[in-house]
């Protein structure tokens, strides 16, 4: 106890660094934190797109039962939408085509196999 | 200040809002600066320890959320301020420092009138640089914990936020410092001849 009251008594509280404090809060009060504009969400954007991406992937599952037509070959018909060929992706070639609707471009990535779609993007301009 | 005018000041600080920002400032500066210069007894590093500490507060208030109660901003701005403290020494490598020799125990800058003034200061606590001494002959961990709790006299809970330990853990390990101190305290009797007058 002896030890805890000296530590609490000799604490050398007696600091003051002069204009440090006040050049500090100006340099910080200037920082382009209080200036830049916040970024956020376009939800109306969002959930089109992820509307969109939804129907696409129902429009997938449900096509090939009533249709032997595949989603590649729609999409190839698509003016919309663009084949930007084979690339690699996740270790294997797929076939990409690029849709693109208003300020929305969604990538779609199929097997080059069996023109199954394996992977979607949505990127917003 | 109260805590719901903290938790007013870092929201609306988290909203860009200048005013609310600097009266944040105003509020811990002096609380930072005191815990940096205890733990270093460095004035240049410790201007430059407590600018770094606001700049990252700052470049980072907005992902802050409050958690584990109220003492939630006090421990996170005192978490970023001991982080930057032991980068300093490990920096520096200045655990082990000797009290006999004032300059080379304290670094007090330029010649300039706040270093001689905070000389002077340090000169009339002489007990505090005996305590400080053999706080650092400590484990960081447990100099963490004797600052933290004495010296800034914080609550436990708040000390296992900044520490990222258990609050029983922390708990333990202050019985332990203090005991450990004494230790050191006795073996260095000499610098403490006036131990409790």
């Amino acid at each position: 106890m002896e030890i805890e009251r000296l530590l609490k008594e000799n604490k050398c509280n007696n600091i003051n660094f002069g204009n440090h404090k006040e050049d500090l809060k100006n340099l910080l009060l200037n920082r382009d934190y209080f200036t830049k504009e916040k970024e956020y969400w376009d939800w109306r954007l969002t959930f089109s797109s992820l509307s969109f991406s939804l129907i696409i992937m129902m429009f997938s599952f449900a096509v090939p039962l009533f249709n032997n037509d595949s989603m590649v070959d729609s999409l190839e018909r698509n003016t919309n939408v663009n084949n930007l060929g084979l690339v690699e992706w996740a270790g294997q070639d797929v076939k990409v085509y690029e849709m693109v609707e208003q300020k929305t471009k969604t990538l779609f990535y199929f097997d080059t196999r069996n023109d199954v779609l394996v992977h979607s993007e949505i990127n917003n301009n | 200040m109260e805590m719901s005018e903290i938790k007013d000041l870092v929201l609306r600080s988290q909203n860009q809002d200048k005013d609310a920002f600097s009266k944040l400032f105003d509020f811990y500066y002096d609380k930072i600066t005191k815990y940096v210069f205890r733990r270093t007894l460095d004035v240049e590093y410790s201007k430059d320890i407590t600018s770094n500490v606001f700049l990252k507060a700052l470049d980072n208030i907005e992902s802050f959320k409050w958690k584990n109660g109220d003492y939630s901003f006090d421990g996170w701005i005192f978490k970023i301020a001991t982080n930057e403290i032991n980068q300093y020494f490990r920096k520096q490598k200045r655990y082990k420092l000797i009290i006999d020799d004032p300059k080379i125990f304290f670094n007090l800058g330029d010649d300039n009138k706040v270093s001689n003034e905070i000389e002077k200061t340090i000169d009339n606590e002489k007990h505090f640089l005996i305590l400080n001494k053999a706080i650092r002959q400590l484990k960081p961990i447990y100099g963490d914990i004797i600052h933290l709790r004495y010296f800034e006299e914080m609550p436990y809970n708040e000390i296992s936020q900044i520490l990222n330990k258990n609050e029983s853990t922390v708990r333990v390990y202050c019985q332990r410092a203090i005991k450990e101190l004494e230790e050191v305290l006795k073996k260095d009797a000499n610098n403490f001849i006036n131990y409790g007058n």
